[in-house]
This record gives structure tokens, C-alpha cells and sequence, in this order.
């Protein structure tokens, strides 16, 4: 055997934990080696010095410090228990993912909620802005879009839609019937409907006063018709009668679901619903004693140019008949025609 | 792993119902054994002592967690062992066991002498070479690493089987006896010199 084995079996062979056969080889080499048989030596000594060890002996008063100290300890044991009953019903191994999952829940929560209702600002809010002085001088531009946002909120708030702005003619039409002259209560009628519809704080809005030469009854209406408005349409009329041919004009356009806006020397100004008009120039054609009727000059006055024009007539109408073309205006296509005076 | 003799289970069973005198049966029983690890891990007498309180006031905190009485010896080695590390750890930082005992003289009524043994047989027949003994196997142990130290200590001064060392330190016997046999080579390194 080789002096590393020898060395890696010395324990062994002085505990006498290795059998007779594995020892006698061994014990051979360590006869023969002289170096082996040293460190088995010393291997031994020391050994017997530590069997030999005696234990040390307790220091005095080591029960009385004991008592002592554990006493004291005592004194501070309902929180050494509360720490142990915390750990024991609540260890740190359990802290931490509750924490964890209560965190991820409130997360989930808001969430949740913020889904359900959707964030919106309150009505007292808006209503403070919308009659802010801020506010006001839009408040023309901006009526359009307000009661578009309130079909919006309509909507939101689950309630009836409002009943869709259609011209009696163009109703009848779709429903197949014929034609009747509409009555002027029937618009006006289908407007107050409407307007009981809306909220109140349109019918408490107040349209600021018109230019000193703005013009017209719908003045305010038409400047925000003329954000949906169709551009102006011209119609010329040949005629000889000019009174007969204002009183026929003006019955027609009652007829169609208009309006008569202004009254010139040199022609009429008419509001008219979009969809009549073809159907109201055709009739218009047969008024008159030649039939001719010029191309369409689109886009040749604004609904606001207009209004502007010297000599333009200011006609006071009162608070529900606006509103009423208001509404008219502003729920469907209208469109402005001129019609202009050819006297034979 | 067998009770130790004449500790009755009725005086743990008391101790875990927080009996005082139980507890203070417990400290005599155990004692002088608890502070001899004590001891022989940190090499000081003072921390000794403290530990072994200390070591005595978990077992009373703790004992209900006991769940087989016949181990409480183990049990007891084990608590032992873990503030004995936790001290060590605690003291070496803080450079307490800079200084070398081992070439320190040994301290006798005469005074001090250096270390010389002039028996080579090696067998402590009077009280100075004893003396010296106990200084060179405590410089000795203390020169080890913590895990070979405790191997030693259980083994060769405590008496422990390998069965109970496998028990208290959580390792094979096989395991045991390998490093056992590697940590008294290295003793018998550190102490090669005073031998011859």
C-alpha cells in the first residue's frame, strides 16, 4: 500500500472500525515505514489528548443568572408571544404573497369599476360652462354641436330618441301616400315636440341680439344652419304679375315645408327642406309665363352674407318660432333659394 | 436515539406547561454540557456562560415545539450548535479571536511559561502539563473550521455516536466519519509541532 492510503485509513485503524483483514495490510506497511509510523504516533497522542480533556466546569450563580435573565425576559414575553402567534398564524412566508394578492385586487377592482362606469362630467359642470361668459360667445357656433351631444346623452341615458326631422312632404313620400299641403301648425307642431324633448337649459339659452344690420327673424338660425346648410341656390322667374306670383310663391313654399325668409324688391328669399327642393323647383317652373329656369349657382351668397345685405328687412319672430326653425334647421339639410324676379 | 437517563418525560411535558422548577431541572441536567460546547466552540469563558443561558432560554420559549421527548438530547445539541455559530459569526467580525493561544505561555501559580512538554509519551501527569494540554487542544480546535471544530467537539469530547451526529448535524454517518477523519488530520497538523 501506498503512504497517501496508509494516511487515509489512520482514523479508521485507531478507532478499530476497519476489520482484521483490511488492518493486517496496514499495519504491515506502517511496521516497515518508519514516516507512516510516526504520523500514526502522533495521530494517537493527540487523540489521547482529547479523550483526555476534562470538561470545564460551570461558572457559579449559572442557574440564578439563567432564572434571572429568563424572568426578564418574561417581563417582555406578551410581545415575544404576539411576534411567535403573528408568525405561527401569519408567517412571513404567508405575508408576503397575501399582501400580493390584495394588491393585484384592488388593481382589478378600479379596473372593473372605471369599465362599468365611464367617466363623464357632471351635468351641473358642463351646465356652469355652458353659461359662462367664455362660454356664451361661442354659444352660436357651438348650438349645432350641443344638441348633437345631447342625442348623445339621449342616448347614454336610455331615453326616447327624439323624433326624426323630416319634412311632412317627404314623410308621406316614404310612406307612399300623396302629397297634402302640409299646415303651417304641422311644422310648428312637429318642432314643439321636439323641443319638449330637449333639455332646458337650450330653451333658457338665449341667442345674443343680432347685429345692428344683421337681419331676419332666423338670423341666428341661419348662421347655424349655414353649418349644415347646402349652398345658396338662385331660381330665376319670369312672370307679369309680381304680386300674383308672390302670393303663388309663398304658397308653395308653406306647401313644401318651407319658410319664407325675406321679401325684396327684385325677388324672394325662401328656406326650403333639401329633399323638396327638386320636386319645388319643377312646380315653380310652371309658374310664370316662360319656363326657365338658370343652372344652379351654387355658393354665390352665404346664409351669413346674406343676412348682412343692406336693405335687408328685420323681421321679429317670436321665441317659440325661432326656436321651431331652430330645430327645423338644424335637424335636416335645408337649403336658402333665391328667387329672383324676371318681370316681363 | 434514547431520552437521557433519569430525565422523565413528565418533567418536559411539565416544562412545556411553563413549570419553573421543570425548566430548572432542565438547566442542572444539562449544563455542564451545554457549556462545554459551549465553550469549545467560542474558546472563552465569559461568552460561554452567556450563551449557554441564552441557549437555555430557548429551550424554554421553544419546547412545546418538542414534539418527540425521547429526542430532546438532539434537540438540545442542535439549539446549542445553532447559537454557537450565530456567536461565532457574531465575534469574528468584531476580531475577537485575533490573538494566537497557541504560542501564548501557559499561565501557572509560578507564573508564566512557555509551552514545552517534556514528557513525550505525552501522558498529563502533573498539573502544569495538563494545563498546557487543555491550552494546546483549545488553541487547536479553535484553528479549525467552525464544521470540523463541531465534529471533534460532539465526537471526541462530547461522546457522541456517529448515529446521534448524523441526527443533530442532518448528514450521513459515512459523511460524518470522512470529515471526521479529515478535521483530526488537520488537529494533528496544527499540533504536529508540540508533539515532538
Amino acid at each position: 500500500m501506498e503512504c497517501s492510503e496508509i494516511r487515509d485509513h489512520i482514523s479508521s485503524l485507531w478507532e478499530g472500525e476497519i476489520t482484521p483483514s483490511e488492518a493486517k495490510p496496514i499495519r504491515d506497511h506502517l511496521s516497515a515505514c518508519s514516516e507512516c509510523q510516526r504520523e500514526f504516533e502522533t495521530f494517537d497522542k493527540i487523540m489521547k489528548w482529547l479523550l483526555s480533556a476534562e470538561e470545564v466546569e460551570v461558572p457559579a450563580e449559572f442557574l440564578r443568572g439563567t432564572l434571572k435573565k429568563m424572568n426578564e425576559r418574561k417581563r417582555s414575553f406578551p410581545e415575544a408571544i404576539k411576534t411567535r402567534w403573528r408568525g405561527l398564524f401569519f408567517p412571513l412566508v404567508w405575508r408576503v404573497p397575501v399582501k400580493a394578492v390584495a394588491m393585484v385586487g384592488v388593481v382589478f377592482l378600479v379596473i372593473y369599476l372605471t369599465k362599468i362606469m365611464p367617466v363623464e362630467p357632471p351635468p351641473l359642470m358642463k351646465e356652469a360652462w355652458e353659461k359662462s361668459p367664455a362660454h356664451g360667445g361661442k354659444q352660436k357656433e357651438n348650438h349645432g354641436l350641443v344638441l348633437k351631444e345631447k342625442d348623445k346623452e339621449r342616448e347614454s341615458s336610455n331615453l326616447p330618441p327624439e323624433v326624426p326631422r323630416v319634412s311632412a312632404p317627404e314623410m308621406e313620400k316614404r310612406e307612399g301616400a300623396p302629397v297634402s299641403i302640409p299646415q303651417k301648425t304641422d311644422v310648428t307642431a312637429a318642432a314643439g315636440e321636439a323641443e319638449a324633448l330637449l333639455s332646458k337649459d337650450i330653451e333658457k339659452r338665449e341667442i345674443p341680439a343680432p347685429e345692428p344690420k344683421a337681419v331676419g327673424k332666423t338670423s341666428g338660425a341661419e348662421e347655424r344652419s349655414s353649418l349644415i346648410l347646402k349652398p345658396l341656390k338662385e331660381i330665376p322667374l319670369r312672370f307679369l304679375n309680381s304680386k300674383e306670383a308672390v302670393s303663388q310663391i309663398e304658397e308653395m313654399v308653406e306647401r313644401f315645408g318651407g319658410k319664407m325668409v325675406k321679401t325684396e324688391d327684385k325677388g324672394l328669399l325662401v328656406l326650403l327642406p333639401m329633399p323638396s327642393l327638386p320636386t319645388f323647383e319643377r312646380e315653380l317652373a310652371g309658374l310664370g309665363s316662360s319656363m326657365k329656369v338658370d343652372p344652379v349657382d351654387t355658393n354665390k351668397y352665404t346664409a351669413r352674407e346674406w343676412a348682412a345685405a343692406p336693405g335687408a328687412k328685420d323681421e321679429k319672430v317670436d321665441e317659440k318660432k325661432k326656436k321651431s326653425v331652430r330645430v327645423t334647421t338644424d335637424r335636416e339639410e335645408s337649403v336658402i333659394v333665391r328667387i329672383v324676379f324676371l318681370q316681363e | 436515539m434514547e431520552t437521557s437517563p433519569g430525565l422523565r418525560k413528565e418533567v418536559i411535558e411539565a416544562c412545556k406547561a411553563g413549570d419553573q422548577n421543570a425548566f430548572t431541572e432542565i438547566v442542572l441536567r444539562y449544563q455542564k454540557k451545554v457549556f462545554n460546547i459551549a465553550y469549545r466552540m467560542l474558546g472563552n469563558t465569559e461568552e460561554a456562560k452567556d450563551l449557554a443561558q441564552e441557549v437555555f432560554i430557548s429551550v424554554f420559549e421553544s419546547i412545546k415545539e418538542l414534539r418527540e421527548e425521547a429526542k430532546f438530547n438532539a434537540w438540545l445539541t442542535q439549539i446549542t450548535l445553532n447559537h454557537c455559530r450565530n456567536r461565532w459569526k457574531y465575534l469574528k467580525r468584531r476580531y475577537f479571536f485575533n490573538s494566537d493561544s497557541l504560542n501564548d505561555p501557559v499561565e501557572t501559580e509560578e507564573g508564566k511559561m512557555a509551552k514545552t512538554l517534556q514528557d513525550p509519551s505525552g501522558n498529563p501527569e502533573n498539573h502544569y502539563e495538563r494545563k498546557m494540554i487543555q491550552q494546546l487542544i483549545q488553541g487547536g480546535l479553535l484553528k479549525l473550521e467552525e464544521g470540523q471544530r463541531e465534529l471533534i467537539v460532539l465526537r471526541d469530547l462530547q461522546g457522541f455516536s456517529y448515529e446521534e451526529m448524523a441526527e443533530i448535524l442532518g448528514v450521513p454517518e459515512g459523511t460524518i466519519k470522512s470529515k471526521l477523519h479529515r478535521a483530526r488530520m488537520n488537529l494533528k497538523g496544527i499540533l504536529d509541532r508540540f508533539v515532538h
